[in-house]
């Protein structure tokens, strides 16, 4: 099914935008499949631009689709790859026209594509992360608005009790001091007063577990709504705030169930961009030192298993199978966040040793370390811990100097909020400090995550080999894809008969 | 003993030899189980009971460094009553007496300064206990089981520096060990319910397919029986359900309260404000020391099933979320073009 090609170029100058049936429009023969979709064909040609555009009103209308042909309408996980191939040969084209169309341009014109161009590069490499940090950002900024509608009326209401109890107890040392009786006499009067207080004390302390206080402005502001939210879906939950009414613990359910799931995928995007930066970081320090020597060195263990780690935090978020590196079999090792940890360690596929980069295989991912140069000298795990301690070291400083913390507290703020476990001793108490806390704290974590899955990547090794030598010794094997325990009968030993046949009840 | 050994291992020998085909030595098939069973505990049972021992081992730790602190708070709400009544007691000396509206007045401005403080004290930590009723037995437990399941409630938390270093030594620890152990109860878990699922299934189908088994069919390889996700779901609200029921039936909170404790607790959120077996007024009778032992169990093996959840869903969340993927980056790419170019369309081009 193709259509006529049209081959005028276009004159405006730039890629095929929608099918206007005005302009003159570039037209590519389109394979369409029954599934609906167009494919373009596009891993087959590649001096052919191969842009599908729809001549009609059909549905995915001229929107170049980044699919390549896999079975049968199904979409392969490579749409990135794919797109950006179809882009290259966008470029290719668009170049050309351009550079017959430029040549009538002015100066103005000129820098204003090379700005275009520059800033459509960039924003196809960072769409995907601007557009998840959108997302995360919206969800709290409406999950603060519901829970300040929800929680703030209920916390003035509570204000007002407070204010009834103290009148409460206003009224009852009135009584006490006209009581005759007790007018008269110092000690008992008093001991009677302290008993009152004692119960407004209890009642004072209730309510200030209830979350009501005595600010002059209420706990359920905006920006403490919306760190009460991040607190939420970081699974952090300090527990200074916390919802007061039944639709408030309902909505915070809710919001949990939903919320987790999507910091996880936004954690394993910016962990992910982390660690590019962080990789390209060393291997720019690396052939900065060793100027001049920066050939390929056969990859290592370590190395590899690092960023087999961090690869794997990223695979699971993205639900790709986890990528193999070279050499190694039969990798799949669980991820720090502990649900991730389930989707990858059954998920232990057929050991493929070897994936090339553009492997037809089904999915994986490219691994990262191919991207970059190794060197032997490389201590990932070292290198990763040592990371994580400068990166707690600099935000325990940082609040050591904000708020009126001791150093020893601040660390130790920084841990508990960056292992998500959050006891709530300590809160930043500014609001625009809270924000900064959110935002450091999912680098954290991302970091975080990186190092326990290598540390238990380590453990589970050692743990393996710990049960694999005491099965050895006790006569059995542990199977290693699911754990069963097979009998290994001991080496027969040929010992030879002296007192001729022994008897079971003899020999034990 | 190395005799023995030989002897017993030249007897195995000879025996297996001897019955090559059965094992119906009874002294061997003990032996095998014992093997077996040692090797298991050695891989996924063993990880629990080292769950267990650290989080046993850290409460008991814990309990004895925090025990000794004196909360400042208590000596400073006490001088707090004594100056409240103090001055309330001055003022009704000192002839207010018969002008009631002044009085008021006074005593109120009295109180407010007096909540105020008391306010102040409550949020330097004034919790209206000494630290030895606090950091008893269960709620240590309690506490380190909080630490390493990262859930971190925060309703008892450690003052003295040594715990808050212990605590972070503890939590480096101990969190690998917990994400190991959730890995193997995920597995063990997961077998046993497909497991269990297959035999309910066939149990179902059997009463179904008995007329069949007359025709001469050649018996058709079981199919594989895979457990469907909502299977899972099921199980997952059964538990919080469970949970529910008992958390509300034992500490008298509404059923609501009790499900937001579950599920923020299993979420690893913790929040903290409803723990179970925190009030400390039942922690001192024996009977809620169970209740926190069930508590810290129910909260172990919930973490288990989530993990068992996502094993037995992973494939199909994940071809789901692949496909959610691919569409939202195709719609993604959709908008991104469709901005770009009707910006070239409103500059001319």
């Amino acid at each position: 099914m193709s259509s006529p090609t049209d081959t005028l170029p276009r004159t405006d100058g730039g890629p095929p935008g929608r099918p206007q049936r005005t302009r003159p429009r570039l037209t590519i023969p389109v394979l369409r499949l029954p599934g609906g979709a167009p494919i373009s064909p596009a891993t087959g040609a590649p001096a052919m631009v191969t842009i599908p555009m729809t001549p009609g009103p059909m549905t995915a209308g001229g929107i170049p689709i980044s699919v390549t042909p896999g079975p049968f309408g199904m979409l392969q996980v490579y749409p990135n790859k794919a797109s950006e191939f179809m882009f290259k040969q966008f470029e290719g084209f668009k170049d050309f026209t351009m550079n017959t169309a430029k040549s009538g341009l002015s100066a103005g014109e000129k820098t204003a594509f090379w700005m275009y161009g520059k800033v459509r590069a960039w924003s196809r490499n960072w769409f995907t992360h601007i557009f998840l940090f959108l997302v995360v950002l919206s969800y709290s900024l409406i999950g603060a608005v519901i829970f300040v509608a929800v929680e703030g009326t209920y916390e003035e209401q509570g204000q007002a009790d407070l204010r009834r109890e103290r009148y409460v107890l206003l009224r009852r040392l009135r009584e006490l001091t006209r009581d005759p009786v007790l007018a008269t006499d110092d000690e008992m009067w008093e001991g009677t007063a302290v008993s009152e207080m004692k119960e407004y004390e209890k009642t004072l302390y209730e309510s200030f577990k209830h979350g009501i206080t005595l600010k002059p402005d209420n706990d359920w502001r905006f920006w403490n709504a919306v760190f009460y939210c991040g607190t939420i879906y970081t699974t952090i939950g300090y527990g200074h705030i916390s919802p007061s009414t039944t639709t408030g613990r309902a909505i915070t359910i809710l919001y949990a169930i939903f919320g987790i799931p999507m910091f996880l995928i936004l954690l394993a995007d910016f962990g992910k961009l982390f660690t590019r930066g962080i990789k390209f970081l060393w291997a720019f320090v690396r052939r900065l030192y060793y100027t001049g020597s920066c050939r390929k060195v056969r990859r290592t263990v370590p190395v590899q298993e690092v960023m087999k780690g961090v690869q794997l935090v990223y695979d699971f978020a993205t639900f790709r199978r986890p990528s193999q590196m070279v050499g190694e079999p039969g990798g799949a090792a669980p991820i720090a966040r502990p649900e991730d940890v389930e989707l990858q360690v059954p998920l232990n596929p057929q050991p493929q040793p070897n994936i090339p980069l553009d492997s037809n295989e089904p999915p994986g991912t490219p691994a990262i370390s191919t991207f970059e140069v190794d060197d032997e000298f490389n201590l990932p795990i070292s290198v990763a811990i040592v990371i994580l301690l400068i990166y707690i070291f600099v935000g325990a400083f940082i609040y050591w100097t904000w708020e009126n913390w001791g150093f020893f507290e601040s660390f130790y703020f920084v841990f508990i909020s960056m292992s998500t476990i959050g006891f709530g001793d300590f809160v930043p108490q500014h609001p625009m400090y809270m924000m900064a806390s959110i935002v450091y704290l999912i680098f954290g974590l991302a970091l975080t995550s990186m190092c326990i899955n290598v540390v238990q990547e380590k453990l589970s090794d050692s743990f393996r080999q710990a049960s694999a030598k005491i099965g050895a010794t006790i006569g059995l094997r542990v199977n290693e894809e699911d754990g069963s325990i097979t009998p290994v009968p001991p080496p027969q030993i040929e010992v030879p008969e002296v007192h001729g046949t022994v008897t079971k009840s003899q020999s034990t | 003993m190395g005799s023995i050994g030989v002897s017993g291992v030249r007897s195995s020998v000879r025996s297996r030899g001897s019955s090559s085909t059965t094992t119906s030595d009874p002294r061997e098939k003990v032996k095998d189980c014992c093997r077996k069973l040692v090797a298991f505990m050695c891989t996924q049972v063993g990880v629990g009971g080292l769950v267990v021992g650290y989080a046993i081992v850290g409460a008991f730790g814990f309990m004895w460094i925090e025990k000794d602190w004196k909360n400042p708070q208590n000596e400073n709400v006490a001088k707090l009553h004594a100056t409240c009544v103090c001055d309330i007691w001055n003022l009704t000396v000192s002839g207010f007496t018969f002008n009631e509206t002044a009085w008021r007045s006074e005593v109120d401005r009295v109180l407010k300064v007096f909540q105020n403080d008391f306010a102040k004290a409550y949020k330097e930590g004034y919790n209206g206990r000494i630290n030895e009723d606090l950091w008893t037995f269960p709620a240590s437990l309690m506490f380190c089981l909080a630490v390493f399941t990262m859930i971190g409630y925060g309703n008892i938390v450690p003052k003295t520096p040594m715990g808050k270093g212990l605590t972070v030594l503890y939590a480096v620890f101990g969190i690998p060990l917990y994400v190991l152990y959730f890995m193997n109860m995920g597995k063990v878990l997961a077998s046993t319910f497909r497991w269990l699922y297959r035999r309910l299934y066939e149990c179902s189908e059997e009463g179904v397919g008995d007329h069949d088994s007359e025709s001469n069919l050649p018996p058709t390889p079981a199919p594989r029986i895979i457990v469907p996700s909502t299977a899972c779901l099921w199980v997952m609200g059964g538990y919080v359900l469970t949970g529910t029921i008992m958390f509300a039936e034992w500490e008298g909170w509404e059923y609501l309260d009790s499900t937001y404790f579950c599920v923020t607790s299993l979420c690893k959120i913790g929040i903290g404000d409803f723990v179970p077996g925190a009030n400390i007024l039942e922690a001192l009778n024996s009977g809620s020391q169970t209740k926190l032992i069930i508590n810290f169990v129910y909260l172990l093996l919930g973490m288990g099933l989530i993990a068992m959840c996502y094993n037995l869903m992973r494939e199909e969340i994940r071809v789901k979320m692949r496909d959610l993927k691919a569409d939202m980056r195709q719609w993604l790419e959709d908008v991104r073009i469709r901005i770009i170019s009707s910006y070239r369309r409103k500059r001319g081009y």
